[in-house]
């Protein structure tokens, strides 16, 4: 057989394409007719394909744009950049692809645009392959169960809601209640515990000022070379909001097809449905409920279908993903909410109330659920958790009943006692992620009685001194701990001898 | 009311009517009573474009040359070859802003020769 290099025939094809676009020839072209709030309808481009790309040709230069709207006589295609030059009358070329952004390794620590053109002034990004902004999820056969833990060092989450890589864990609440902080600690998690998991984080109509704070955030916390931010702002075109999700989404599944980890954290869905209702009410598509398009719901759903847990045949990468959703005064049965929270595999619901009484992350034990996560907890911490939920929810029912009167029985008062500290301990400042040593030698200490003395409000000073003793003392036994596998007897003994000593110094 | 008719569907009643042999006139004048009936005139320059290129798919072609200098015959035969229809009418104007090279412009379709065209695109590369 004669010996064909294949390297050689994909190049020979690359350079037979190139030379074939340089050819001239024939070209399907169209023209503008009517334009005007970033939407334009194009008279011709018959041969034009549904999200096919669109050049423009106006006296400043070219402007992009993609045909949503095909209908018999015209098509409506959604601008990709200003329309204040596009005027009627100009030329329309179809360029013959689909929506495609700059994907690989060399975007790290770098802040983009949806369609990969750097907003950081850091100089041009040599990517060498770019995927589709809109790509089919991976299919039945080409996933795995989710398995492996994606730590958030919450404890909160960690302990009661675990997340897996692979999952869609909504983070859902009010505004001013803590969501992105909490998708922040997880990303500075990742470079803290070293888990070579990648951070994308999708800024959807984000206020400029806020991803600024947050890129010198990530910087100072050394996270940001593990991690790529799509930033757009209020003043962006719909369009761009729009694609956004979708062109992280395309830079994310680049280390998933790899063989690596990614972490996708969408700020928020709720201004990107509202994005694509402006967009589809300006192409006169029938509105529904809310004047949200008829296909909002697939809007979400083909984004999210996107992150996975890869089967080992095609190399066990993962893309995990962290939607984000603003409610309106705590109504998550509004409709974008209920859309997401149906397509994700658990929520997190940030309550209002108990960020303002202190508790903070706010996080509510009764409304959120982790519904694959189980599967994927780190050992360690699922051995000492077990009763963590259970106790806080019968505190939470005990203490409305104990706020009518004093005369308690004893189990009652213990239960009620123990559930304050657990709500106390699982308080957690931001940017200070909890390894998971950290976390389970805190839960065990409270969980077992050895805090029951201490007073609510030196719970964390215990803590604190606690968790110096035990890596001051145990470094090797810690060590080992944050391995992951279900703690030893003589391993839970140090933690339990270090818990009651530290304890001592803050009875009253 | 009868049922709004897509330009599309008007262009190959008149398309038809043409290529029948009726006369130009009473065809035009009978699109022309439709439009303003169903108050589209100002449809009318789309509807033009829409005639041409339902004309174009069956092979009668108005081409546009517009190029910097006037063109010769054998241009305009190789002109007619790469339009590929059976009858091609052209009609010719001289632009100089072009610089030079030509421009064909058939329903739909453009070619694009010019020296203006192949600087624009190089400007836009580099952007």
């Amino acid at each position: 057989m004669a010996d064909i290099a294949i390297t050689e025939l994909s190049s020979e094809l690359r350079n037979a394409i190139a030379g074939l676009e340089t050819t001239e020839g024939l070209e399907d072209v169209g023209v503008v007719t009517r334009i005007g709030d970033g939407v334009a309808w194009v008279h011709g481009l018959r041969e034009a394909g549904f999200s096919e790309m669109l050049e423009i040709e106006t006296k400043d230069g070219i402007v992009e744009a993609f045909a949503l709207n095909l209908m018999e006589d015209e098509i409506g295609a959604v601008l990709l950049g200003s329309d204040t030059n596009v005027s009627a009358g100009n030329t329309v070329r179809l360029k013959g692809t689909t929506l495609e952004v700059p994907v690989g390794p060399e975007l790290l620590g770098r802040v983009v645009d949806p369609l990969g053109r750097p907003l950081d002034g850091a100089g041009p990004i040599k990517t060498k392959l770019t995927g589709l902004v809109e790509r089919e999820a991976i299919g039945v056969m080409g996933r795995k169960s989710v398995h492996e833990p994606l730590m958030t060092g919450i404890m909160a989450i960690d302990a009661m809601f675990p997340i897996g890589r692979g999952q869609r864990e909504l983070i859902i609440g009010d505004r001013q209640t803590g969501k992105t902080a909490i998708a922040i600690d997880t990303m500075i998690n990742q470079a803290k515990q070293n888990t070579g998991v990648v951070n994308v984080y999708v800024a959807i109509g984000q206020k400029l000022s806020k991803i600024a704070r947050l890129v010198d955030r990530l910087k100072a916390e050394g996270v940001m070379e593990q991690t790529i931010i799509v930033a757009t702002g209020p003043s962006d075109p719909a369009s761009l909001l729009y694609l956004a999700p979708y062109a992280g989404t395309a830079m994310g599944e680049y280390f998933r097809d790899n063989k690596q980890h990614a972490l996708m954290i969408y700020d928020d869905l709720t201004k990107h449905a509202v994005a694509y209702r402006q967009m589809s009410l300006l192409l006169r598509r029938p509105p529904g409920r809310e004047a949200f398009p008829g296909d909002v719901f697939y809007l979400h759903s083909r984004l999210l279908e996107r992150s996975a847990k890869l089967s080992d045949d095609l190399g066990a990468g993962s893309l995990t993903a962290l939607p984000i959703i603003e409610t309106q005064a705590g109504d998550i049965s509004a409709y974008i909410p209920t859309n997401v929270i149906s397509i994700t595999d658990g929520q997190i619901f940030m309550e209002t109330d108990l960020f303002y009484q202190g508790i903070r992350p706010a996080i509510s034990a009764g409304l959120s659920v982790s519904r694959v996560g189980g599967a994927a907890q780190t050992k360690a911490v699922k051995s000492v958790s077990g009763h963590l939920k259970l106790g806080l929810s019968q505190y939470r029912e005990l203490a409305s009943f104990a706020q009518f009167g004093s005369d308690l029985d004893a189990e009652t008062k213990s239960q009620i006692e123990r559930g304050q500290r657990l709500t106390e301990l699982l308080k957690q400042a931001q940017y200070q992620p909890a390894s998971v040593w950290e976390q389970v030698a805190s839960i065990y200490a409270v969980s077992n009685g050895h805090y029951d003395k201490v007073p609510v409000v030196k719970i964390k000073d215990a803590q604190a001194a606690m968790l110096t003793r035990l890596w001051a003392d145990h470094k090797d036994v810690m060590r080992t701990l944050t391995k992951g596998d279900k703690p030893a007897d003589d391993i839970l003994k140090v933690i339990a001898k270090a818990a009651i000593s530290s304890a001592k110094g803050f009875e009253e | 009311m009868a049922l709004r008719l897509s330009r599309r569907r008007i262009a190959a009643y008149a398309a038809d009517k043409l290529l029948g042999g009726q006369p130009r006139s009473a065809v035009l004048r009978e699109v022309a009573a439709y439009l303003v009936a169903s108050g589209r005139t100002r449809e009318q320059e789309l509807l033009v474009r829409d005639i041409e290129a339902t004309l174009a798919d069956r092979g009668v072609v108005v081409a546009d040359v517009a190029s910097a200098f006037p063109i010769d015959d054998s241009i305009k035969a190789e002109i007619a070859k790469l339009v590929g229809a059976t009858s091609v009418e052209l009609r010719e104007t001289i632009d100089p802003t072009l610089l030079g090279g030509l421009r064909v412009d058939i329903p739909g379709r453009r070619f694009d020769g010019t020296i203006r065209h192949k600087l624009t695109a190089l400007r836009a590369k580099q952007l």
